[in-house]
């Protein structure tokens, strides 16, 4: 279904719920998979992603048209995400710029984490990275969003953010390269 | 998304996807009945108050007109602003003996 026609549908109060219906079936999966790169665990993830379609119905109408629909969806889910990781540190706002500490026991501690068949190398290399740095390569390298897409979603500059994913695309495969000699 | 998912290791329970998607359609579908229910409420919600409180008006405007025509004739003051004649104390005073209640006023034995 093309975005204008759900957004159509979406807007008007007759067919909201049979558009919303149309919207989940189209980005629910991206959706989780993206709040779930964030957030590590399962269960999390399942938190943010109700959330985060809780503020999409509510918000739908509001709505300006300015971006596409799915680049604002992930707005929120990243801005959701966020919120569930600020709350999760207890700080008043997430650091973006430092790494995560319990990157690798928030992965070990959740049941559907499968240990045996990751590349462990992968992982070690991501907890490394800074929030900031981690999103916006699983943005670009798993999601594969455009880069004016990720500017609108984490709303930062665009030059940043390829300067940002090229040097982290560099430390990836450095490592992996250092790894395999 | 891409196959590049399957380096990080992320399981998902048993159609949890097909599960979820079906809590979350259900569930906005309940919060639109609901929100239908506020949404006529807010568009009524001002001839509603209005009306209650036009009945209220009218209906104490009616009460009070009943009520300010119900007067005694008998009492001399009333009676000496409808015949514009004169009133003495005695008038007054014998006017209040006959409409006071002997029988309510308890005497100590």
């Amino acid at each position: 279904m093309k975005e204008g026609i759900l957004l159509k549908l979406l807007k008007n109060p007759t067919s909201k719920n049979k558009g919303f219906s149309h919207l989940v079936d189209l980005y629910h999966e991206k959706i989780y998979w993206m709040i779930r790169k964030m957030v590590l665990s399962h269960d999390s993830a399942n938190d943010v992603l109700q959330n985060t379609y809780i503020r999409i119905f509510k918000g739908i109408e509001n709505f300006k048209e300015k971006s596409k629909l799915s680049t604002w969806i992930y707005r929120i889910a990243y801005n959701e995400s966020i919120r569930f990781l600020t709350n999760e540190s207890k700080l008043k706002k997430v650091e973006l710029d430092s790494n995560d500490d319990n990157y690798s026991r928030k992965l070990y501690a959740d049941e559907y984490f499968d240990a045996e068949n990751l590349s462990l190398k992968f992982h070690q290399i991501l907890s490394d990275l800074s929030l900031r740095q981690r999103n916006i390569f699983n943005m670009k390298y798993f999601d594969e969003l455009k880069f004016s897409e990720i500017s609108k979603i984490t709303d930062m500059n665009i030059n940043t953010i390829k300067s940002i994913y090229y040097s982290v695309e560099k430390i990836i495969k450095k490592e992996i390269d250092e790894s395999a000699l | 998304m891409n196959q590049h998912y399957n380096k990080l290791g992320f399981k998902i329970p048993q159609n949890y996807f097909k599960e979820s998607k079906d809590q979350i359609i259900n569930s906005s579908n309940t919060k639109e009945k609901s929100s239908t229910i506020k949404n006529i409420l807010s568009i009524y919600k001002y001839p509603i108050a209005a009306i209650f409180i036009g009945s209220l008006i009218s209906y104490n405007f009616l009460n009070f007109k009943t009520e300010s025509f119900e007067y005694d004739q008998n009492s001399p003051i009333i009676y000496s602003i409808i015949s514009e004649e004169d009133i003495s104390e005695e008038d007054i005073l014998e006017y209040f003996t006959n409409n006071l209640a002997i029988n309510e006023i308890k005497i100590p034995k």
